[in-house]
């Protein structure tokens, strides 16, 4: 594991991530190195790290996937660890075998724990054989065997992971057709077409709980996220604690995600995800062998810094004795896609003309963009979470609501209006959720503009060459101006 | 001046267009669009502006809702279509996209062939 005391650390990664990553190692007093690809090299993430190594050209492919470049930067800057963020080449085994092998930290799990965990059939049959409870599935695709499931049925990708290349199917006819577009999709995401099948439970909540390993053989359980809203499997809104899990569930549920990470020598920080079904009972889904996109929720309502935990065991240093056992109180989680809720939620480009984050007790910005940030088809269109902090459930709510009124993003459609209606709608109100709530759920349409903002819109649109899309004109309102003003330019 | 709200398609008339912001709006204008964010909303409205011939145009083209790679051709030219009947397969950011014909018809034209890149705007089909 080369684990050992390190300071220089290369974060491999962009984004959101990549700036709390490289914000949680300057906080350890650690040196920083960032990479880039060309398209990112004046990018948020690029410039907060002391040192930046631009790894090739825009597509992923060319840069941020290729382990070799990464590699090759560790040694050019003397980095002596790496940390992987999450996506990208967190759960790739033979990357982290490669920086272990290079004589560098590797601030994540052991390549063997992720190898027994990224392959979904095996890492199920581990589960079943130590104990922990799975849904009943098949890695054969013969019509006899997913009859022994019973429908409806989902067909993923072995190697998939965060909803890519997942079709549910509720009757036979459907079967083949759905079979061969997520065979494609397997294999263009993942370079792998290998399938396999489980029963679709038909309410379930998406329970994960999030556990922690040291190199001393210690493995503890820090609570759960509740992550049901998904559409289209990708998670929107997580929060922690859940409205439903009981301290008795959540002792059961961490035993068996404490003994899933143990079958494997899990150390650093790791999820496993479970489906709750209505009666109480849960099961095995999959163990993400990284740091998660939803961690802040944890941190927020149990006060820590996962990301300095993550430094702290990749040193080879014990676990804290004094980890809290509790949530000490409620956050919740809201991502902010550059997409169109109200066109089919496609994913939008473009460039961020104004960006504003909101801020006050209790509210959490994880973000990787800022005014001026090219959002581009290369990359997640994730931009950024905004998180609040709550006494209760309903206090962290409503901050949130009120946060996310207050988060401006300006050039590029994003979906923060539409979350902000969503977490107003009474069954969010309720916390009476489950992984088809999305689905059905009608969130509020987005309201008609009021004669303010028309007059604003129009006021904006009769300064400058109207056909000119490089002639932005930001306008700021001033604070001191009595009712309106003019625009100046 | 006419202003079309680009999320529910509905259009505004307003003759306030003296370059005044009411006080609390922010907005940015990116060619014929602007963005306006008020009291925690964001709004997203494009100029209307009329050019002849456009309509005859919008109803015979279907344009791509967003860019990406074309991953697959679900229908052939010549085809009778249904609104609704998929017609081919976009792929943008490692998700794909059924695009999907929004009336009934004839597929007269498609203009794009597995691994062609297209544009946001760019025409796919038409459908007469």
């Amino acid at each position: 594991m080369n684990a050992r005391p390190f300071r220089k650390v290369l974060v491999a990664n962009r984004g959101e991530i990549a700036v709390r990553v490289l914000t949680a190692c300057r906080t350890a007093g650690l040196a920083t190195v960032a990479v880039a690809s060309e398209a990112d090299v004046s990018a948020r993430h690029a410039r907060l790290a002391d040192e930046l190594v631009v790894l090739g050209p825009a597509s992923a492919r060319e840069s941020y996937l290729v382990a070799a470049k990464i590699l090759d930067a560790a040694r050019a800057t003397g980095a002596d660890a790496i940390h992987p963020g999450f996506g990208f080449l967190s759960e790739n085994a033979a990357f982290a075998r490669a920086v272990l092998d290079a004589g560098l930290v590797w601030i994540g799990p052991p390549p063997a724990a992720i190898e027994a965990m990224g392959l979904k059939v095996p890492s199920r049959e581990r589960m079943k054989a130590a104990g922990v409870p799975v849904v009943p599935g098949s890695h054969d695709l013969s019509p006899e065997h997913l009859a022994g499931i019973g429908m409806p049925i989902v067909i993923k990708a072995s190697a998939g992971g965060g909803g890519k290349g997942m079709r549910v199917v509720r009757s036979e006819s459907e079967l083949a057709g759905a079979i061969e577009s997520c065979r494609r999709e397997a294999e263009a995401a993942f370079g792998d077409p290998t399938l396999y099948a489980e029963r679709y439970l038909e309410r379930p909540r998406h329970i994960e709980i999030q556990v922690f390993g040291d190199t001393h053989g210690r493995v503890v359980a820090l609570g759960e996220r509740e992550c049901s809203l998904q559409r289209r499997h990708q998670k929107v809104v997580e929060e922690s604690p859940s409205p439903v899990v009981t301290p008795s569930l959540r002792a059961r549920m961490s035993e068996a995600a404490v003994a899933a990470a143990k079958e494997v020598g899990y150390v650093n920080a790791g999820t496993v995800e479970f489906l709750l079904d209505t009666d109480g009972s849960f099961f095995f889904l999959e163990m993400n062998t990284r740091l998660q996109v939803e961690h802040p929720v944890t941190e927020e309502a149990w006060g820590l810094d996962l990301v300095a935990l993550q430094l702290t065991v990749a040193a080879g240093e014990p676990l804290p004795s004094d980890l809290p056992t509790a949530p000490a109180a409620h956050a919740i989680e809201g991502r902010l896609y550059a997409e169109d809720p109200e066109n089919g939620f496609l994913p939008q480009i473009g460039t961020v003309l104004v960006y504003e984050e909101p801020g006050g007790p209790g509210v959490r910005v994880d973000s990787g963009i800022e005014s001026g940030s090219e959002v581009s088809v290369h990359y997640d269109p994730m931009l950024a979470k905004v998180v609040a902090r709550g006494r209760t459930r309903e206090e962290a709510r409503r901050r949130l609501v009120d946060a996310l009124g207050r988060t401006v993003v300006l050039g590029v459609a994003t979906n923060v209006s539409w979350l902000k209606r969503l977490l107003e709608t009474p069954e969010f109100v309720r916390g009476d959720l489950d992984t088809s709530l999305l689905s059905r759920l009608e969130v509020p349409p987005s309201p008609e503009p009021p004669a303010e903002v028309l007059a604003a819109a129009a006021g904006v649109l009769a300064v400058g060459d109207g056909r000119s899309v490089a002639a932005a004109h930001a306008v700021f309102p001033d604070p001191f101006a009595a009712g309106t003003f003019r625009v100046l330019g | 001046m006419k202003l079309k709200n680009l999320a529910t398609g509905t259009v505004h008339e307003t003759t306030a267009d003296r370059g005044e912001i009411p006080r609390g709006a922010r907005a940015v204008r990116d060619g014929l669009t602007t963005w306006v964010h008020y009291r925690g909303e964001i709004w997203r409205l494009a100029r209307l502006v009329e050019r002849p011939g456009a309509r005859e145009e919008e109803e015979h083209d279907l344009r791509a809702p967003m860019p990406g790679v074309v991953a697959r051709v679900l229908a052939e030219e010549g085809q009778a279509v249904e609104k609704g009947t998929p017609l081919l397969v976009l792929s943008a950011m490692k998700m794909e996209h059924e695009i999907r014909s929004p009336r009934p018809g004839r597929l007269a034209k498609l203009f794009r062939a597995v691994g062609e890149r297209v544009d946001m705007g760019d025409p796919l089909a038409e459908i007469e």
